[in-house]
């Protein structure tokens, strides 16, 4: 079977790698659906940062925001967003560690990750409009470096 | 089969239901560990997905809980995992979890395959 997907990039060796939202009936629905619902995670953890920058130490914030990035990063990853899906997935590590006590909340980092997120919304923005997400390979680069996060993508 | 799905995100619960119900089971969705582990009680379902990263309890909780009671720790339980969950995967499976699938591939037909798989495994 081949989805619209390698169709719009001449792939037709018979491997469709892409995952099977792109070949399910009502896409625009489960496209919308992942629109809306990471709107509302990317308002989440925005707020979760914010509030962390002022307790840093607060466990209930760290897990919360941890939960809201871990599922985006899923729903992502679903939806064939895979560049989106990474950089949360950096994202997540951190927060990860966080939550373990490995790292710090400090503030240099918790603002680049709030960069990143202004760019993950970017993306979704781009998602919504264009039915692409942007590249973010150099931001999530640069996060996992920021963060010392291994990143093998 | 009666499967409960125990997962917070709306757009895996809208996605999972839909496409097993048109399959044939009977799914129920609880949306944290503790409404799951409620349902887990009153429904007795013969198969629980479980996801691992949710408030209210989370699924290595709610598998910890499952191990202690001598009824529900024979319910086989397949987890969701995604992205960088290899290690909570070996974690779910140390506290009783049977199987995983990945949910970021929606692979409906591994995941039935896993469902058919499991239910012949009676927990002891």
């Amino acid at each position: 079977m081949s989805c619209f997907f390698c169709i719009i990039n001449n792939r037709y060796d018979g491997i469709c790698k892409m995952p099977l939202i792109y070949m399910v009936k009502n896409l625009s629905y489960y496209k919308n659906l992942y629109v809306q619902t990471a709107y509302g995670y990317l308002e989440k953890i925005k707020n979760g940062i914010s509030q962390l920058f002022k307790t840093p130490h607060n466990k209930e914030i760290v897990n919360d925001t941890y939960i809201s990035i871990h599922s985006l990063k899923s729903q992502s990853m679903a939806m064939g967003y895979e560049k989106t899906a990474y950089l949360c997935n950096v994202i997540e590590s951190i927060f990860k560690e966080f939550k373990e006590g490995k790292k710090d909340a400090e503030s240099g980092l918790l603002s680049l990750i709030m960069n990143s997120l202004e760019k993950l919304s970017t993306s979704v923005n781009s998602i919504k409009n264009e039915n692409v997400e942007i590249d973010l390979s150099e931001d999530t680069k640069k996060l996992s470096e920021a963060g010392g996060i291994k990143n093998n993508y | 089969m009666r499967i409960l799905i125990i997962e917070d995100d709306t757009f895996f619960q809208n996605f999972y239901q839909t496409k097993l119900e048109e399959k044939g089971f009977q799914i129920y969705i609880a949306s944290n560990g503790n409404e799951g582990l409620s349902k887990i009680y009153s429904l007795k379902p013969d198969l629980i997905i479980l996801d691992l990263i949710m408030p209210e309890k989370d699924g290595f909780e709610v598998l910890q809980v499952l191990s202690q009671n001598t009824d529900f720790k024979k319910i086989p339980v397949l987890v969701f995992s995604t992205l960088g969950q290899e290690s909570d995967v070996q974690k779910a499976k140390q506290l009783g979890a049977s199987d995983y699938v990945n949910k970021s591939f929606l692979d409906l037909d591994k995941l039935i395959s896993k469902i058919h798989s499991v239910a012949k495994t009676i927990k002891t």
